[in-house]
C-alpha cells in the first residue's frame, strides 16, 4: 500500500515539478523533493503550508486568486509572496463580507457579489486569516511568505518542493498546529531526508477542522457541554 | 358458646356495636388516610415536579439569554475588531455595555491561554488564569459551554463561547450571579429549596442552598426522590425532604448537582391535622356508639332484668308480675307470655297444693295440713273446737260391701260434718278417722259446745243408704276446746288422740275430753312400760295371791284363784284390773299369763310341800287363748314340776268366750285334750247364748259375783242363781260362787246345790305362805260338820 502511494506521489510530483519549472529556473542544481504529511493519528494531513524560509523568489509580484464557492474560501489556504496582489472574486450568488483581523493585512471587502473592483495587495509577510462577516463558517487564510520555495500539501498530504543546495530550512504551517495562529514548524532538511521526506506533524488543535473553522449554525452546538 | 353466654346481653350488643363502629371508622379513616396519604403524596410529588420544571425552565430560559447574548456579542464585528486589534479599551466598554442589556453579572475576554484580558466582574480578575482551564480547552476547540460555576465566592451560571475573528482567538464569557435570593424569586412555593453541590474534589461541596443552613441542606440533599407514603409508624423517622436531582438536560455539568427540595413538614401538619381531625370525629363516634348502644342495651335488658327478678320470685311462690315497662314489642310479647306463665303456674301451684292438702275422696284437709291449721289457729289464739269422728263400722262396711261402699259411707260422713257451717275446716285424719275444727267465740260457754256436738252427732248418726242398703252408722266421737283444753298444738293433738282412744276403748259415742285424761293417759302409758320391764327383770314386784275356793259339800278348801298383785315402788299398789286391762288392750297380756303361769306352778310345788292339795286356776283371756304357745307352756310347767293338768284350772270370762264361739270351742278342746281344766268366769253378764253354752267343753262354771254379793236380799238374783246352778249342773259343769260374803249366802248356795263357793266370807287372796297357814288353820277349824 505504502509504495503504491509513494509511486503515485512521484508521479504527481512530476507534473508539479512541470508546472513550476518557470518558477525554479533560477534555481540551480535543485533537489526536488515530495514531502508527505500527516496528523498525529497517521491521517494524511493536506493544506498544510510548506516552504523554505533560506529562499528569496527571484519572479516579479504576482495576483493571485481567493474565490468563494459555496460559502468556502477557495483555495482554503493561499501561498502569497509579499508584494502579491489577491483577488476575491465572489462566485457565489449571495453576498460576501471578507475581513481580515491580521496585523500583516487588516483588511475589509463589505458587501459584495461577483468579483471586486481592486485586487487586495498583500506586502508584508505573515498570515491572514479570512472570514466572513455574514457567514462565520467561512475561514480561510492567505499565508504571505518572503520565501523562494513553497507549496501547499495536497488532499494526499503531499507536497513537491525544488530545494537548492545549501537549504537546510523548512517551515510547515497549518490551521491546526498551534493556538497562535501565525505559529510555524521548523524542520531541517536533513531530518526529513532521515525520514525519508515523511513527517508527521503535531497538532495542537486537535479538533476536526470544522471546530477550528467556524460552526455551521451559531444555535447548533448550544448545547454541547 | 361459653363466652357468649358468660357475656351478658348489653355486654354483646355494646360490644358488636362498638366493634362495628370501630371496624367501620377504622376502614374509612385508613381509606380516608391512604387515599388523602396518596392524594397528598400525588400532590407533593406533583409540586416537586413542577418545581423541578419550573425551576429547569428558568434555567433554560436564563441560558437561553445568555447564550443569545454571547452569541451576539461573539458575532458583533465591532467586537471581534476590536479583540482581534488588541483594543482593551473598547472590548470592555462593548462587554459592559452588552453585559446590561440582559442584566448580566460578570462579562469577560480569555485569550487562548486562558488567561483573563478583560473582565466586567471581581470575581474574574484581569489578569489571571480563569479557573477552569479544561473549559477554555474545549472553548479553543470551539465548544462552548453552558453551566454553572463557581467564580471567586459566586455561583454563576454562565456561557462561554469562543470569539472567531474569525479563526478563534479569544473565548468570551458571560454570566448570572446565582444567589439564594435569586432562586427563591423563581421557585414557585416557598417549601420548595434549591441546593446547588460540586464535585470537583472528593467530598461534595455546598455551594448553595435556599435552606437556611447547611445542616439542613445535607439532609435535603441526601433524601429520597420521591416520598413513598405519609403513613408512618411513631416511633420511625418522617422524611423532611423530597429532593430531586436536576438532569444534564438542564445545562448542568456532572461536576455540579442541583437539587430541588422540597420541605414535607408543612404537608406533614397539614396531613396530621387531617388525620388528627379525623381520629377525633372516630373517637366521637365510638363515643357516641357506646353511649347509644349501652342505652338500647339498657333499654332492652332492664325489662329483662326486672322480668328475671320476678321470675326468681316464681320460685318463692310470688306469682304476681310487677309492673314492667316493655321498651319494645318483643319485649311486650314475652312480658304478656310471663303473665299468662306466672297466672298458669299460679293456679297450677294452687292445685298441687291442694291436692297436697286435700283427702281426694271427701275433699278434707289431710293430716298435715290440719296440722298446719290447728298450729296457725293456736298461733293466732283463736278458739276453737276440735271434734273427732271415728267410723267404726268402715271397716266392716269395706270388707261386706266394698270399698267403693267404703268410700261412699266415708263421703257421706265427711258432707254431714260440713253441713254445719261455712267456717268449719273438715280434715281426713286416717282411713277411718276424721276430724271436725270448729271456730268459736271467744265467750262460749259450755252450752253452746254442747249444742254443736249434740248437732253434729246427731246429723252423724241419721241412717244413711249406701248402695241402696241402709246403714246405721257406727262411730265415736271425741271433743276438744281449744284453748280451755290445750294451751299448744301438740298437747292439743295428743290429748285429742287421747281422747278419741278414750271414747273407742270406753266404747263412748261422744266424749268430752276431761281434764286428766291425759295424766292418765301419761301413766298407764309408764305402766305398761314398766309392766313389760318388771315382767322382764322378774324382781319381785309382782305377786301372786290366792283366793280359796271351799267345797261345799266337803267343806274343804280344794281350789285356789291365783290373783296378780303389783306394788310398783313408786306409784305404790296398782290394781290388777287397770294393769291387765292395759296389757289386753296393748297384747303384753300374753307375757303376763305366762309369767303368771310359771309363777303358780312354782307356788304349787310349795303347797305341795305344805301338804296342801289345791287346784289352782289362772286367768286366760281371749287373746291368750289365741296364743297357740300357751298350752304347750302350761303342759311343759306341769310336766317340769311334776303335776298334773288337772292341778291347773283356766279361767276364761264368759264375755271372751262368747265373742267368737267356734273358735273359742275349738281352741279349748284343745286345752281340754292337754287335760287342763276349764272353767266359764264372770257368768251372768256376757249375753251368753245357751245353745253355745252347751258345746262349751268346760268343767266349772262360774257365777259372777254380780248375782251373789246381796244374793239374800235380791230375789232376782237367787232365781238367776238357782236356774243358772240348774243349768250348769245339767251341762255337767260344776258351778262356783264367787263374791260369797256372808254364812247366809254360802248356806243359801249350798242348799241351792253350788259346788264351790270363794269370796270374803272364807278369805280375801292371801300371799302363798299365808294361804298355807290360813288352810292349815282352817283345817283345824272344819273338824266339825259344816251341815247342820
Amino acid at each position: 500500500m505504502k509504495s503504491a502511494v509513494s509511486r503515485v506521489g512521484k508521479t504527481l510530483s512530476g507534473i508539479g515539478l512541470m508546472m513550476l519549472s518557470p518558477f525554479l529556473s533560477a534555481v540551480l542544481n535543485a533537489e526536488t523533493i515530495t514531502l508527505t504529511l500527516t496528523d498525529p493519528q497517521g491521517d494524511l494531513l493536506p493544506d498544510a503550508v510548506v516552504f523554505l524560509p533560506e529562499t528569496r523568489a527571484a519572479s516579479p509580484a504576482q495576483t493571485r486568486v481567493m474565490d468563494q464557492i459555496d460559502k468556502r474560501f477557495v483555495p482554503h489556504v493561499l501561498v502569497a509572496r509579499a508584494g502579491d496582489k489577491v483577488l476575491f472574486p465572489n462566485s457565489d450568488n449571495i453576498r460576501h463580507h471578507v475581513y481580515s483581523f491580521s496585523e500583516a493585512k487588516p483588511f475589509e471587502l463589505k458587501l459584495y457579489s461577483g468579483k471586486p473592483e481592486a485586487p487586495v495587495s498583500f506586502d508584508q509577510p505573515g498570515l491572514v486569516v479570512l472570514g466572513c462577516n455574514i457567514h462565520d463558517s467561512m475561514l480561510g487564510y492567505i499565508l504571505v511568505t518572503e520565501a523562494g520555495v513553497f507549496g501547499v500539501t495536497d488532499a494526499r498530504g503531499q507536497v513537491t518542493l525544488k530545494v537548492p543546495d545549501g537549504v537546510d530550512k523548512l517551515h510547515i504551517w497549518h490551521e491546526r498546529y498551534s493556538t497562535r495562529q501565525s505559529a510555524v514548524m521548523g524542520v531541517s532538511l536533513t531530518q526529513l531526508r532521515a525520514s525519508q521526506w515523511r513527517m508527521q506533524v503535531p497538532l495542537a488543535i486537535a479538533a476536526s477542522p470544522a471546530s477550528v473553522s467556524a460552526p455551521g449554525n451559531g444555535l447548533g452546538n448550544r448545547m454541547r457541554n | 358458646m361459653r363466652l357468649y353466654s358468660a357475656l351478658s346481653l348489653r355486654s354483646q350488643i355494646l360490644a358488636l356495636t362498638v366493634a362495628l363502629v370501630a371496624g367501620t371508622l377504622f376502614a374509612v379513616l385508613m381509606t380516608i388516610l391512604l387515599r388523602s396519604d396518596e392524594a397528598l403524596r400525588n400532590s407533593v410529588n406533583a409540586s416537586i415536579d413542577d418545581a423541578t420544571e419550573s425551576l429547569s425552565r428558568v434555567i433554560h430560559y436564563r441560558q437561553e439569554l445568555l447564550i443569545n447574548s454571547a452569541g451576539v456579542l461573539v458575532s458583533d464585528f465591532g467586537f471581534k475588531q476590536a479583540v482581534a486589534t488588541g483594543d482593551a479599551a473598547t472590548v470592555e466598554s462593548m462587554l459592559s455595555n452588552h453585559g446590561q442589556r440582559i442584566s448580566a453579572d460578570v462579562m469577560f475576554i480569555l485569550d487562548l491561554e486562558g488567561d483573563v484580558l478583560v473582565a466586567t466582574h471581581g470575581d474574574v480578575p484581569a489578569g489571571q488564569s480563569f479557573p477552569y482551564p479544561e473549559i477554555v480547552r474545549g472553548a479553543v476547540q470551539g465548544q462552548e459551554h453552558v453551566g454553572f460555576l463557581t467564580l471567586g465566592e459566586h455561583l454563576y451560571q454562565m456561557v462561554l463561547m469562543p470569539l472567531r475573528t474569525p479563526r478563534i482567538s479569544a473565548v468570551a464569557g458571560i454570566g448570572f450571579r446565582i444567589g439564594a435570593a435569586d432562586i427563591r424569586e423563581v421557585l414557585p412555593e416557598a417549601h420548595i429549596h434549591v441546593t446547588f453541590v460540586a464535585h470537583r474534589s472528593d467530598q461534595p461541596d455546598l455551594l448553595l442552598s435556599t435552606l437556611p443552613d447547611q445542616d439542613e441542606a445535607g439532609i435535603a440533599v441526601g433524601s429520597p426522590g420521591y416520598l413513598e407514603t405519609l403513613l408512618r409508624l411513631p416511633f420511625s423517622g418522617q422524611q423532611k425532604y423530597l429532593s430531586r436531582h436536576l438532569d444534564g438536560s438542564a445545562g448542568v455539568s456532572s461536576e455540579l448537582d442541583v437539587i430541588i427540595s422540597d420541605d414535607l413538614t408543612g404537608f406533614y401538619s397539614s396531613y396530621e391535622q387531617t388525620r388528627n381531625q379525623i381520629l377525633l370525629l372516630a373517637a366521637l363516634f365510638i363515643l357516641l356508639a357506646v353511649l347509644g348502644s349501652s342505652y338500647i342495651a339498657r333499654r332492652l335488658t332492664r325489662p329483662l332484668a326486672q322480668l328475671a327478678h320476678a321470675t326468681r320470685g316464681f320460685a318463692q311462690g310470688h306469682f304476681a308480675l310487677p309492673a314492667i315497662r316493655a321498651t319494645n314489642s318483643e319485649v311486650s310479647r314475652l312480658l304478656q307470655a310471663f303473665s299468662l306463665m306466672s297466672t298458669e303456674l299460679n293456679e297450677r301451684e294452687e292445685r298441687i297444693i291442694y291436692h297436697a292438702t286435700h283427702d281426694s275422696l271427701t275433699g278434707a284437709m289431710n293430716r298435715d295440713a290440719v296440722t298446719n291449721l290447728i298450729e296457725n289457729m293456736v298461733a293466732s289464739e283463736t278458739a276453737f273446737l276440735l271434734i273427732g269422728v271415728q267410723i267404726s263400722g268402715l271397716k266392716s262396711i269395706n270388707e261386706n260391701l266394698g270399698l267403693e261402699a267404703g268410700d261412699l259411707c266415708l263421703r257421706q260422713f265427711a258432707d254431714r260434718l260440713r253441713d254445719n257451717s261455712n267456717q268449719d275446716f273438715l280434715a281426713r285424719q286416717s282411713a277411718d278417722e276424721l276430724a271436725l275444727i270448729i271456730p268459736m267465740g271467744d265467750d262460749s260457754s259450755d252450752d253452746t259446745r254442747d249444742m254443736i256436738v249434740n248437732a253434729v252427732t246427731k246429723r252423724l248418726a241419721r241412717p244413711m243408704q249406701v248402695n241402696d242398703i241402709g246403714i246405721n252408722p257406727d262411730f265415736y266421737t271425741a271433743v276438744i276446746s281449744y284453748p280451755q283444753q290445750a294451751s299448744d298444738a301438740r298437747q292439743m293433738w295428743r290429748r285429742f288422740s287421747i281422747a278419741l282412744e278414750h271414747a273407742i276403748s270406753r266404747n263412748q259415742r261422744v266424749y268430752l275430753y276431761e281434764d286428766g285424761l291425759d295424766q292418765a293417759h301419761i301413766r298407764k302409758t309408764r305402766i305398761l312400760r314398766d309392766l313389760k320391764q318388771v315382767l322382764s327383770d322378774n324382781d319381785g314386784q309382782l305377786k301372786l295371791y290366792y283366793q280359796p275356793k271351799m267345797d261345799l259339800r266337803t267343806g274343804q278348801i280344794t281350789k285356789a284363784e291365783a290373783l296378780i298383785r303389783w306394788h310398783h315402788p313408786e306409784l305404790g299398789f296398782i290394781p290388777p284390773d287397770y294393769f291387765i286391762e292395759l296389757a289386753e288392750q296393748t297384747g303384753l297380756i300374753r307375757q303376763v299369763t305366762r309369767w303368771v303361769v310359771s309363777q303358780v306352778m312354782l307356788d304349787h310345788s310349795e303347797f305341795v310341800a305344805s301338804g296342801l292339795s289345791l287346784q289352782l286356776s289362772v286367768n286366760i283371756s281371749a287373746s291368750d287363748l289365741a296364743d297357740t304357745g300357751l298350752k304347750q307352756h302350761i303342759h311343759s310347767e306341769v310336766v317340769e314340776h311334776k303335776a298334773q293338768p288337772s292341778d291347773i284350772c283356766l279361767e276364761i270370762t264368759e264375755r271372751d268366750m262368747m265373742t267368737d264361739v267356734d273358735r273359742s270351742v275349738e281352741l279349748l278342746h284343745d286345752y281340754r285334750r292337754y287335760g287342763f281344766h276349764l272353767s266359764i268366769d264372770d257368768y251372768g253378764v256376757g249375753y251368753s247364748e245357751l245353745s253355745k253354752l252347751s258345746v262349751m267343753p268346760v268343767d266349772e262354771l262360774k257365777i259372777d259375783k254380780s248375782f251373789i254379793l246381796q244374793l239374800i236380799q235380791q230375789t232376782q238374783d237367787q232365781v238367776i242363781v238357782k236356774s243358772t246352778i240348774a243349768m250348769a249342773h245339767e251341762l255337767g259343769m260344776k258351778v262356783v260362787a264367787e263374791g260369797v260374803e256372808d254364812e247366809d249366802a254360802m248356806n243359801w248356795l249350798a242348799e241351792r246345790g253350788c259346788d264351790f263357793i270363794q269370796g270374803y266370807f272364807l278369805s280375801r287372796a292371801l300371799p302363798v305362805s299365808d294361804l298355807i297357814d290360813w288352810c292349815q288353820a282352817f283345817a283345824q277349824q272344819t273338824q266339825r260338820p259344816i251341815t247342820e
